[in-house]
């Protein structure tokens, strides 16, 4: 008890495992049934203030007012921060080294997080101009677009 | 919005996973060392009120002064106790209805709160108890640790398989 040197230290091996699911909700439901239907990525707009939101929400974060205004946006737009992750997780969607970014799409006045693909992590760059990749089989998630890509290909 | 009323509404499946290693700290390491190579109980008494802890702590809950690691300071607690109070989870033995999920592996034994022999009242012990007992739970009662074989001992708290009513 004296000499805690010799103590032999215990390391506990923790796992955290937990499986559920949670409704989409109206808004949410319309978004990931449009990406996964008919390939098209909609928004939902404010009347009051004409903001475009992607991904769509229900509420106006700045007037509060109820939205139901759905508009299609482009597939296409810009993106407006990144990050490389480095590190391995198991709920990690992909295998590193793989980037998150936030995309702007045209006509969206908000960002969406998703992935970025096909690009040199070295050369990815703030205000690059991408491009939806749509995975072949979907089924109502967000990872129905596998990716943004950088239009014009490998960069 | 009443034309949404008529359409599909998705439920997102969804999996949190997560895996990290972690020591107990100085006092408790010792207490799951003693479990795992003695099968003892080894509580941490407050030299300034008494209280006695199980788990072993650093500071006292009681005046919050620092309980030093010396040997006065360690108090072997013995392998029967009473269970204050007992309750039984049955909820979480049923299949999520939305992800089809059962949890395989938890255990369903009813839970107690124990103060083994040697303990006051500051010393509770959260343990598992006999499925056997179920039925037969009762404030007030003597119960005593089983302990595990030596060779499945690992140093955690399952080292202790369960707590069974005793006759005395």
């Amino acid at each position: 008890m004296t000499n805690k040197s010799e103590e032999e230290t215990l390391i506990g091996e923790r796992e955290f495992d937990s499986i559920f699911s949670y409704d989409a909700g109206v808004v949410r439901s319309k978004f990931l049934t449009e990406i996964r239907d008919n390939e098209r990525i909609v928004g939902i707009r404010c009347p009051n203030c004409n903001r475009v939101y992607v991904p769509p929400r229900s509420t106006c974060v700045k007037c509060f007012t109820s939205l139901s205004d759905f508009v299609e946006v482009a597939k296409t737009g810009t993106l407006t921060t990144y990050s490389i992750v480095n590190s391995s997780q198991s709920y990690y969607p992909s295998e590193p080294p793989f980037i998150y970014g936030v995309v702007q799409l045209d006509g969206a006045d908000t960002g969406l997080v998703h992935l970025i693909g096909e690009v040199d992590p070295q050369k990815v760059r703030i205000g690059m101009r991408i491009r939806a990749v749509f995975k072949k089989e979907r089924i109502g998630s967000i990872l129905d677009i596998k990716y943004f890509k950088p239009i014009g290909g490998e960069q | 919005m009443s034309q949404e009323s008529t359409q599909e509404l998705l439920r997102v499946p969804y999996r949190l996973t997560a895996h990290w290693r972690e020591p107990a700290g100085i006092y408790v390491n010792r207490f799951f060392l003693r479990m795992r190579d003695n099968a003892e109980l080894w509580a941490i008494k407050c030299p300034e009120c008494g209280a006695i802890w199980l788990p072993p702590e650093i500071v006292c809950g009681k005046c919050k002064i620092k309980i030093e690691d010396k040997e006065g300071n360690w108090v072997k607690l013995g392998n029967r106790g009473t269970l204050l109070i007992a309750y039984h989870v049955t909820g979480s033995r049923e299949i999520d209805p939305t992800t089809g999920w059962h949890p395989v592996g938890q255990v369903f034994n009813p839970i107690g709160f124990i103060r083994p022999e040697g303990g006051n009242e500051w010393t509770i012990l959260a343990h598992v108890l006999d499925a056997e007992d179920t039925k037969n739970l009762h404030p007030g009662m003597r119960v005593e640790a089983v302990w595990r074989p030596r060779e499945e001992r690992t140093g955690t708290m399952q080292d202790i398989k369960f707590w069974r009513i005793v006759e005395e």
